[in-house]
Order: C-alpha cells, then structure tokens, then sequence
C-alpha cells in the first residue's frame, strides 16, 4: 500500500517536472548530414541555442524560422568563412542565401567564462549530447511532426504613399526583412504585426525630431499609438552602405517596376490590401492592449 | 504582610516578563514574514508562475503577450536603453525577475539592445513554474583614454558589417549590454582623433566579453615621475 502511494507521488512528481520544463525545449527534430556524409538524427536541434538561422537574401539580414524550414544544403567549403546555402522551405518554395559558418572556431580572446560557443548546431542524439560545427556541415533535414502544417506566409500588399503624393503599389512589403513594424510605446518597445494592420498613418514629427509619431488601424478596428525612429543623422562609425540602408530602405518590397525601398521620413500613409483569408478568421492584434 | 507583599510584587514581575516574552515572539514572527522572508512568495490560487531565465540575467525588458487574445499582460522595464548615457547595472536585484500568470498559452518578449527581440513560446499550467530559457547574452564595452574610462557613443553591427543593428553608449560604471546570442561587431569612430576600432564580439547564453579598447588606465606612464625614472 505504501509502496504503491511512493509510486504515485513519483508519478505525479515527473509530470510536474515534464510539464515545467518542457519551455526550454527545443521541439525542432533533424537529420544532420555531415562532410564525410555520416548522417545524425539530432532531437532538440538548435543553432547556437536559438530555433532560427542568421541569413542574407540578396543581402539583406534575416532570421529565418527553423520551423519553417524543411532542409537546408550548404554550397561552399569548410574553410570559408561564409557559404552559400539553400534553404528549401516547408511551403515547398526555394531560397538562396548566404550564411556565415566559420567565422569562430574558438571562443574570442576577450570572451570570459569559458567554454566556446562558435557557429554550431546542437542537439541531443541516443547517445547524448551532440554539436557539430556549421562549416562541417553539408545538408540538414528537418523532421517536422506529420500533420502539422507550416506557419501560414502572407504576402502583403499594400499602397504606400510618400509625403510628397506619390503613390507605389508595393506587394510583399517588410520592415527590415520582417512583417513587423517596431516601434515605441514611451520608451518602451513594442511591434506590430503588418498582417493584422488595416492602415498605418505617419504623422510629422517636428523639425530635427528622430522620432514620427504613428497610428496603426487593425482590422478589427482598433487602433495603436507610438513612435518610429526616422532620423536621418549619420551616426559615428556607420558605413555608407548601412546608413543608405537605414534611411532609404526602412520599408522593402517588390512594386511592379521592380525592387521597391523607402525609409521612414518619406512615408505619409501605408494601407494594406484586405487579405480575405485572415479576415475571416477573424484575427486579433497581437502584441498591444 | 511583607511576605504576602513581596509574594505578589514577584507575581507582577513574572506577569510582566511574561508578557513581554510573548509580545516578543509574536513581534519576532511578524517580522520574520513581512520582509525577512527569503524566496519568492507562494503560487497565488488559480495562477501559474513564469520565471525569465535570461543567461544569468537577472534585470531585462520583457513583455509578455496573451496568444489567445493578443493583449500584453504582462510588462517589466527595469533596464535604461543602451544609448541612454546614465545606464549601469545595479546589484538591487538578486532573483530572476518572474510573473504569476492564468493558465493559458504566451509569448515571451525581451526587448534587447539591438532591433532583434529574443521570443519563446510558453504554456503556464496552475499552481506550476514554467522557467522560459530566452537566449541572450552579454558584453560589456570598456573604452579608456589618457583619463581613463570615459563615456563614447558606439554601433553594433552583425558579423558581417552588413547591417546596423544597434547603438551604445559605454560607461565609466559597469554596463552590460544584452543581445541574442550571436556574433555581432562593435564599432568606435571618432574622427577628431582618428580613432577607429572595429572589435568581434561573440555572445553566448550565460558568459559575458568585455571589449578593451584604448590603452589600459595605469597610474603613471614610463619616464613620468621625477628623474629617477628616466631614460639611461
């Protein structure tokens, strides 16, 4: 009787230990395939602790979900310092990009507490933990749970229109590689998912302000409040590139006679096309109160 | 009489070293449970706790987001912006920050000191921890010149120099800055003096680099301090 009481107490113990520990779990499952072609069936994959990958689509910067991968197939050598890769996404369409993969072998000298950390995959095999080195890598498949479907992809489409009238109509529009727009709340930061956003309105800040107030309208007909960086100052130590990138590109996308950019100062309004989809399921904001 | 008298003088006394002792260790007890009470309180009725495990961060801006509805319920900003001039770190905090929320299913948001966010999903289940493990980390930027530590603005840029991710602000107190874990470069220009240092940074969950840059404070410089240090 009492030994069947200690099991409970077990039983009910590792539920409440599997339950509070399952958030720091990486979920993502992979088969790593390595340069010599020995192949690796991780569980708890992740990349230097994280569950996305550092990339450059025509470079631009983007972290890409490794959820929404399906494999990934690296072109270049070992020894370069970044290397093409393939990314084949879980929709089925295809990326080219380029990642950095043997920039640190080593901790760096300044580095304090030890241990190295490097560019690597990570995870847990049967017979315990594994990492291997992005550069030693050829190809990685990632085993997603049957049935589940990838994270839906919008396109966004959208008229944006500058401070001096002009009108683009501007399909797959980001901000900085992302469909968020960051802004702030106060000091505070927050952001808004552009495919639940009706219409984002910039007002003008005042004259050597680096900050433009903004209203976004929701589908849902909510309305948020805050601030956007919109300077144009160069700062100390910014290259050309970056600081073009900054002030022109802040919004990027593909209008009708090409590749499309605009920093945050020229904007006046974005409205966003009705995605038919996402208004039927009836969406609701995330991210503000 | 004297007998009976002295009989009951003792009495009062008891009573009143009595009374005392109790008051005492009632006093004591109350004490001890208003603000000498180590470790968090108990789980409120119908509330599960998250713990923000950051890397041996104790003190970082987050936000957390109901996923069912979308609404923030939950905010701390406890850290000044990296470019701010008057952020240092503070020891005031001595456990990971935490929040006791209904059960249900949230996003985790800690706003770090670049434009990229460290996200996790989580499921807060009655009556239990759940330790969100967001990965972040470290680094600290000490610039001195011939005065020693001084205070100069700085840009954090990815390994590649591609991309502007953030800005700072170094300090002659201790400052942390908090980013995803990732290798990102530091950049210092100053013109008027032709400086320009371009430094790795690589940051992992749980260490912290320190960057040096200009030359080491030292008391006195060789050849200064009288003529017995002088050249032969």
């Amino acid at each position: 009787m009492e030994c069947k009481g200690r099991s409970s107490w077990f039983v009910v113990l590792a539920v409440l230990w599997a339950s509070a520990s399952w958030a720091i779990i990486s979920p993502l499952k992979a088969t790593i395939i390595d340069r010599y072609g020995n192949q690796h069936q991780v569980d708890k994959f992740t990349f230097q602790g994280r569950q996305d990958l550092e990339i450059y689509i025509q470079d631009q910067r983007k972290l890409m979900p490794l959820v929404k991968v399906a494999r990934v197939r690296f072109e270049g050598e070992r020894g370069d310092e970044e290397q093409r890769i393939v990314l084949v996404l879980r929709n089925g369409s295809e990326e080219k990009a380029v990642m950095q993969t043997g920039s640190s072998s080593s901790p760096h000298q300044d580095a304090v507490g030890g241990g190295s950390s490097g560019r690597r995959f990570a995870g847990v095999t049967n017979l315990g933990p594994f990492s291997i080195l992005a550069s030693d890598v050829r190809e990685i498949v990632l085993r997603h749970p049957v049935g589940e479907l990838p994270p839906a992809d919008k396109i966004l489409k959208a008229s944006v229109i500058t401070t001096d009238g002009k009108r683009f109509e501007v399909e797959d529009l980001l901000f900085r590689g992302k469909q968020r727009l960051d802004f702030f709340r106060g000091r505070k930061k927050r952001f808004i998912p552009l495919a639940k956003v009706e219409r984002i309105d910039f007002q003008d800040g005042a004259i050597g302000e680096e900050f433009r107030p903004i209203t976004a309208t929701y589908w849902t007909g909510k309305t948020v409040m805050g601030t956007v960086e919109a300077s144009t100052v160069r700062l100390s130590g910014e290259t050309d590139r970056s600081y073009f990138e900054r002030v022109n590109k802040a919004f990027t996308g593909k209008a009708r006679s090409g590749p499309f950019g605009i920093g945050m100062h020229a904007i006046r309004h974005i409205r966003f096309q009705k995605d038919k989809a996402a208004v039927e399921v009836g969406e609701e904001p995330t991210g503000n109160k | 009489m004297a007998l009976r008298r002295g009989h009951n003088q003792a009495r009062k006394w008891f009573l009143t070293g009595a009374s005392i002792v109790i008051f005492g260790v009632i006093g004591g007890c109350a004490s001890t449970s208003s603000r000498g009470s180590y470790g968090p309180p108990p789980i409120p009725e119908g509330k599960g706790r998250l713990w923000i495990q950051a890397g041996n961060n104790l003190n970082v801006n987050y936000y957390v987001i109901d996923e069912e509805t979308g609404d923030e319920v939950h905010a701390e900003s406890p850290r000044t912006s990296g470019r701010s001039p008057i952020g240092y770190e503070s020891g005031q905090h001595s456990m990971s920050q935490f929040v006791d929320l209904d059960p249900g299913k949230y996003l985790v948001v800690v706003n770090t000191d670049i434009v990229d966010t460290a996200e996790k999903e989580i499921e807060v289940l009655m009556g239990q921890d759940v330790h969100a493990s967001i990965q972040v980390g470290r680094f600290q930027v000490i610039f001195s010149d011939s005065q020693g530590r001084s205070q100069v603005p700085f840009l954090i840029y990815d390994y590649n120099m591609r991309t502007r991710l953030g800005e700072g602000m170094t300090s002659t107190e201790l400052r942390y800055f908090i980013v995803p874990v990732g290798e990102y470069k530091v950049r210092i220009e100053n013109s008027p003096t032709g400086l320009d240092e371009i430094r790795p940074v690589q940051v992992s969950m749980g260490q912290i680099q320190n960057i040096l840059i200009g030359p080491p404070p030292s008391p006195a410089q060789p050849g200064e301090g009288g003529s017995e240090a002088g050249q032969p």
